[in-house]
């Protein structure tokens, strides 16, 4: 919580401040690179509220702009360059900035690869929060922007060259500016190209291809403007603090200085889980060649990024070679394809950075073709151990030559071309190469690769740090209780962080216990932005964006089965060490970790998380309702466990149940069913806002009043469903002119309009009496979500569902089944294929 | 009849400096992890209870110790009774990634 009452005075103090002071530069750039065009676009701070910037801002936009399906690397995808409200600022880590685009890796998720360069800081300089780049330049180009000055120049003298080269011709010819370029890998469509921005890179998901697919080389940026925030005096104050907390920790403070990120093989690979020949056993014999311990004898300099107190940043050089190596760098090249000679792992490391080659995914690419050669599956694929064999590689898929071409397509797409059973052994998740954790010895990673909306990263829920390196404290990495919620946790925060734009290596020191305490941050945004952001709110945010992100793929066609890993990882144990004979069982934990987010069981957000996040739901397709028309309660409560076991949308709780039971069956069932959309059938005729409110105070979300029922009855409903938030479905049943009524009961403000033929019809003159004429007038006649009740079954509703209808409610087919939880699962199947019809037909 | 057994005790980061990278000790079993600290010492010459305990009964924050690879909080802590040939490793606090 944000209690610092000096802090909170002190805005008093600045009580002039504008939305202008504040950290953001107020302006986004639209660069379209085919028609030329260039724009300035205003801030959305309704928006920047939600979403904050950087990532969240980036999904926030891809999410509206890019259209269902495209092909990543066509014309159509778009790239969001975001800068976030911490860029640029004293705050320590804040050099960041990132790109969120759709991954040509994945195919079907988006991507947000992140970068310490001083590229964002010079765009928020410049008078830019991000730069949207649209479109394809007919001819190789780079964007040059100095201050307001923005202009796409020739880059054709540039093409060809490396990363190194690029950023020093753009230097020598724009003196002072901060430059990021592809390299050859880009420019030659590799789907795991990066970019590179002064000695750091922005990864993964294949970035570099998406600017290559767009001919655009580099950007080149300086600005003048100074970044001033909100309030000054307390976030210098904040600021001061958050140094002494990153200062005093020991890895913070010490630790990442003094060794980088290579310090952790040797921790990693004692825990038994530094991953060998791909992911084939857990430790690496030959560890101490490539330690951290032994590489801080090779230190050139430390390279950090700027303003940045930690320092994790090298320039190391082994006999002839200088590079940057990272942690992740030195694994993939390293030991994943059993390499232990740094003579090797240093040039590949040094040719991926002037490629501009995503070195996770490069050495996950080659070390799967090394283990093809292994089984005898390819023949042309070097040994593990073999080092010249690397290096050759690297170069053939930097240039997409002899196999190289197959494996710039990624481990996923190479292993489905290969095929003899060589996905089993891809890894990969999503489409993303692993990074350097093998989940099978820490279940909390396991959770977080398969759940992450991007793929298989270790950075959208680095439970590493709690798993592993026990800080703040110990917790079994072989364990899976607490892990589901620890994942969660760490995603939304980390959805903040990549948004504001700070360093997750800060988390290291900030968090005091597995809830991931936010308080300082939240003080940090507070201050530097003018918005009040508490703790709670710092998490809420990180929320939406993850919740957004994993509707952008559900939107795709993702599902729970895109939540799984490789086969090697499922029944392959692993070998020797702590995490011996350990394989991954998610099946557990995923459904608990759906649960806690508020998702359906098929890994989808529900309409209710989504309400409450501030979300528009998809209605991509029609929502399942189960009526549970019973008496009594135990009954009622067993079939809706096996309904939504099933995976059913909607629970209702129906006339005679309520009449029998009262209203505790609303509360029971919103107490087993926290984030599923209960809906309560009062069939209301009198006292519209009493009864809606009494639905409301059980924890309905939709309460049905008849649409017969006089006008004021109907006024009053809605005017409750407007105070408590609850939404009202009018009955039609027993209407003479239901769509004359139904045109009316929408001006008067339902949200939903049901379509009903009664149990006691249905009794005398049998099932599927659904009058599909007037279902399809009323679907023509009004706006509103239509549903539909009257005998509805697996072999019916198919038909309704062509028709229009967008909820089906069903009772008999599912509460007098012999199998609930099966018929739910049927009748889903049926309206989820129907469904993708009605798509295919429209 | 007094049995001894051999340990080994490795070291990691900003602790090799002070321990080396590997000792190997020989103690008489059985004996828990806390009575180790007793039994080894920095290059300097200062005993490790010095180093990473805080009153000679609990460990310092900043260290975690590994047995075989696992944190010793999986077993009993530094009640741990230790078995000939295992290993100890010292980790300072650390972090990447």
């Amino acid at each position: 919580m944000f209690a610092n009452l000096e802090l909170i005075n002190n805005f008093k103090k600045f009580d002039k401040l504008t939305l202008r002071t504040m950290t953001y530069a107020n302006k986004i750039l639209r660069i379209n690179l085919e028609t030329q065009e260039i724009r300035e676009e205003p801030l959305d701070f309704e928006i920047v509220q939600k979403y904050l910037g950087g990532r969240g801002l980036g999904v926030k936009i891809l999410y509206d702009e890019l259209q269902p399906k495209i092909d990543p690397l066509s014309s159509a995808n778009k790239i969001a360059v975001m800068t976030g409200p911490m860029t640029g600022t004293i705050s320590p880590t804040s050099s960041r900035w990132c790109m969120v685009f759709k991954s040509p890796l994945t195919k079907n998720t988006l991507n947000d690869t992140h970068c310490g360069g001083s590229l964002g800081i010079q765009l928020k300089k410049a008078g830019f929060d991000g730069i949207i780049i649209e479109g394809k330049s007919p001819n190789p180009c780079y964007i040059h922007i100095q201050d307001s000055k923005v202009e796409i120049l020739d880059a054709s003298d540039l093409w060809g060259k490396d990363t190194y080269e690029t950023q020093q011709k753009l230097k020598e010819k724009h003196e002072r500016h901060s430059v990021a370029s592809i390299g050859p890998a880009g420019e030659n469509l590799v789907k795991f190209a990066c970019i590179l921005n002064d000695a750091r890179y922005a990864g993964r998901g294949g970035i570099g291809a998406v600017w290559g697919s767009k001919n655009l080389k580099a950007i080149a940026v300086k600005g003048s403007n100074r970044i001033v925030p909100a309030n000054e005096y307390a976030f210098k104050k904040v600021t001061r603090k958050f140094l002494n907390i990153l200062k005093g920790h020991p890895i913070t403070g010490t630790g990442l200085g003094l060794y980088g990120t290579p310090i952790l093989t040797t921790a990693v690979n004692k825990s038994g889980v530094l991953p060998v020949k791909n992911f084939q056993e857990g430790i690496f014999d030959n560890v101490r060649a490539i330690a951290g311990e032994t590489l801080r004898e090779l230190l050139v300099k430390q390279v950090p990024c700027q303003g940045c107190p930690i320092g994790c940043g090298r320039s190391l050089k082994f006999e002839d070679n200088t590079t940057h190596l990272e942690y992740e760098s030195l694994w993939a090249l390293g030991p994943n394809c059993n390499i232990s000679d740094l003579k090797i792992i240093f040039e590949a490391s040094e040719k991926c950075n002037r490629y501009g080659l995503d070195t996770i995914s490069t050495g996950n690419a080659i070390a799967w073709y090394m283990e093809c050669a292994e089984r005898g599956l390819v023949s042309d694929a070097p040994k593990f151990g073999d080092g010249d064999g690397l290096l050759k590689l690297i170069d053939d898929i930097a240039t997409q030559t002899n196999s190289g071409q197959l494996l710039a397509q990624g481990v996923k797409n190479a292993a489905e071309k290969i095929g003899q059973g060589s996905s089993d052994f891809a890894c990969h998740v999503k489409g993303l190469e692993m990074p350097a954790y093998d989940p099978r010895g820490i279940k909390g990673m396991a959770l977080s690769y398969a759940t992450s909306n991007t793929g298989a990263t270790h950075l959208k829920a680095y439970t590493v740090i709690q798993e592993i390196l026990s800080t703040p404290h110990y917790v079994d990495p072989l364990a899976e209780e607490g892990k589901a919620e620890l994942v969660k946790e760490m995603q939304d925060v980390y959805a903040t962080l990549d948004s504001a734009e700070w360093c997750k290596f800060t988390s290291m020191a900030v968090f005091s216990t597995l809830k991931c305490e936010v308080d300082i941050y939240a003080q940090l945004l507070t201050t530097a932005t003018g918005f009040f952001i508490d703790s709670a709110e710092f998490k809420k945010i990180g929320e939406r964006i993850y919740n957004l992100e994993r509707l952008f793929n559900y939107r795709e066609g993702l599902s729970r089965v895109d939540d799984e890993l490789p086969k090697r990882f499922l029944t392959e144990k692993l070998p020797a060490g702590p995490a011996k004979g350990q394989v991954v069982d998610n099946s557990a934990l995923l459904t608990q970790f759906y649960r806690l987010r508020g998702w359906e069981d098929d890994g989808s957000p529900s309409d209710r998380k989504l309400e409450e996040l501030g979300i528009k739901p998809l209605h991509t397709s029609a929502k399942l309702q189960v009526a549970l028309d019973l008496r009594d309660m135990d009954e009622a409560i067993k079939i809706a466990k096996s309904a939504v076991a099933g995976g059913v949308d909607w629970l209702e709780c129906g006339t005679p149940l309520v009449k029998s039971v009262g209203m505790d069956i609303v509360r029971k069932l919103r107490e087993l069913f926290p984030h599923k959309t209960i809906v309560c059938d009062l069939k209301t005729m009198d006292t519209g806002f009493l009864e809606s409110e009494m639905a409301h105070l059980a924890g309905a979300d939709i309460v049905c009043i008849l649409g017969i029922a006089p006008d004021t009855t109907i006024v009053d409903a809605v005017g409750a469903g407007k105070k408590f938030g609850i939404k009202i479905h009018a009955d039609l049943i027993g209407v003479s002119n239901p769509i004359e009524r139904a045109i009316e009961l929408e001006k008067l403000g339902v949200d939903y309009i049901g379509l009903h033929i009664g149990i006691d019809t249905q009794l005398r003159s049998g099932f599927d009496k659904v009058p599909y004429p007037t279902l399809k007038k009323l679907k023509e006649s009004i706006k509103i979500p239509v549903a539909v009740a009257g005998g509805l079954n697996a072999e019916t509703i198919p038909k309704a569902v062509a028709t229009g209808a967008d909820i089906l409610i069903v009772g008999g087919a599912i509460t007098r089944s012999a199998n609930p939880e099966q018929a739910t699962r049927r009748l889903k199947e049926k309206i989820r294929e129907a469904s993708l019809q009605n798509a295919k037909n429209t | 009849m007094r049995k001894l057994i051999k340990i080994i005790l490795t070291f990691f980061a900003n602790l090799q400096p002070l321990f080396g990278e590997e000792q190997v000790i020989y103690v008489e079993y059985p004996i828990r992890i806390i009575e180790i600290f007793l039994l080894f010492k920095t290059k300097e010459g200062i005993r490790a209870d010095n180093v990473f305990l805080d009153g000679n009964i609990s460990l310092k924050e900043d260290f975690n110790i590994l047995l075989n690879g696992r944190h010793i909080l999986a077993f009993n802590g530094l009640k741990t009774i230790i078995n000939e040939d295992c290993e100890i490793s010292f980790f300072p606090k650390i972090g990447g990634g």
